[in-house]
């Protein structure tokens, strides 16, 4: 199993940025590879949907189950990116009160295909992974108006 | 609506939790499951159907349940039965002396004109029977003969 996690601070209030993070059509909008989102359940604490999305010029449909707790997300994908046998996470939205600060933790959990051609070496999958992660953040600091703050990319540290 | 049913069996939780996770033993437990198919387990995030007998013919609910052995199972039905917009739960194990406290706790919302003969305290009624059934159902087979 591979594991990666990235932060970003993002100088938004908590309540916005997870809000932004569980709203999957109003997510579509600050990442722009996602070209389709289907809803299929919501309730408030759970959520189902399918999404088209882009990954290195290949249209890829996903379909996420996730799960809401306060400012945590955790979610896994039954039908799984193509190059993966199977993927989950989750978003981890912390508050700093006294700044209006929002610490996001980004975890991704995964096994890839070892047959795919598109997963490539696991250590550059990971490494694109990381980073894409990371641009997924920064689009949502900026559709949230506000540029994101690199803070640390680990990699299972 | 929010409607619970406890029951105690006279087994410890990793046992008790066990059946309950375990979707095969469900078909072998509980006569009206005709169904079950597992599309996808981690450990920890679980996809399913089940197929169920009912009065009207076979029902197929699909759902996700949350695995946190040996002290819950939390479950949300993506696909509710018909006449039902939503469908939670969770099935809580406590220890209590070497037995196991089981709480089945559901949320429904009605939806439609299906139950509407029921009303909402009506469905709570039938799914409390139904629950309290499938306890006992449970903790004769964990307790005496051997189904589990």
């Amino acid at each position: 199993m591979e594991r990666i996690e990235v932060v970003r601070r993002i100088p938004a209030p908590a309540a916005r940025v997870v809000g932004l993070l569980w709203d999957p059509v109003e997510l579509q909008r600050a990442w722009d590879p996602i070209s389709e989102v289907a809803v299929s359940y919501h309730d408030g604490r759970n959520q189902e949907f399918t999404m088209r999305v882009r990954r290195d010029g290949r249209i890829e449909s996903v379909r996420t189950i996730r799960f809401r707790r306060g400012r945590t997300i955790t979610f896994f994908t039954p039908l799984a990116p193509p190059m993966m046998a199977w993927h989950r996470g989750a978003w981890v939205v912390g508050a700093d009160t006294d700044t209006d600060l929002s610490v996001v933790t980004a975890v991704r959990e995964y096994e890839l295909r070892a047959d795919h051609p598109v997963a490539g070496e696991p250590a550059v999958f990971r490494a694109a992974f990381l980073a894409r992660l990371g641009r997924i953040l920064d689009r949502c600091a900026d559709h949230l108006g506000v540029p994101g703050t690199p803070s640390t990319q680990g990699a299972g540290e | 609506m929010i409607i619970s049913e406890t029951v105690r069996v006279a087994a410890e939780p990793p046992v008790v939790y066990g059946a309950f996770a375990d979707l095969d033993r469900w078909v072998r437990i509980l006569p009206d499951v005709l169904d079950v198919e597992v599309f996808y387990f981690d450990g920890y995030n679980q996809e399913f159907s089940m197929t169920v007998e009912r009065p009207g013919g076979p029902e197929t609910v699909r759902g996700v349940r949350y695995h946190r052995p040996f002290r819950e199972l939390e479950l949300v039905q993506t696909t509710p039965p018909p006449g039902l917009s939503r469908m939670c739960g969770t099935w809580r194990f406590s220890d209590d002396g070497g037995s196991t406290v089981v709480t089945a706790t559901r949320e429904f919302i009605l939806a439609g004109d299906r139950h509407a003969a029921l009303g909402e305290e009506g469905f709570a009624a039938v799914l409390r029977t139904a629950l309290r059934t499938n306890l006992a159902l449970f903790r004769k087979a964990l307790e005496t003969d051997g189904t589990h």
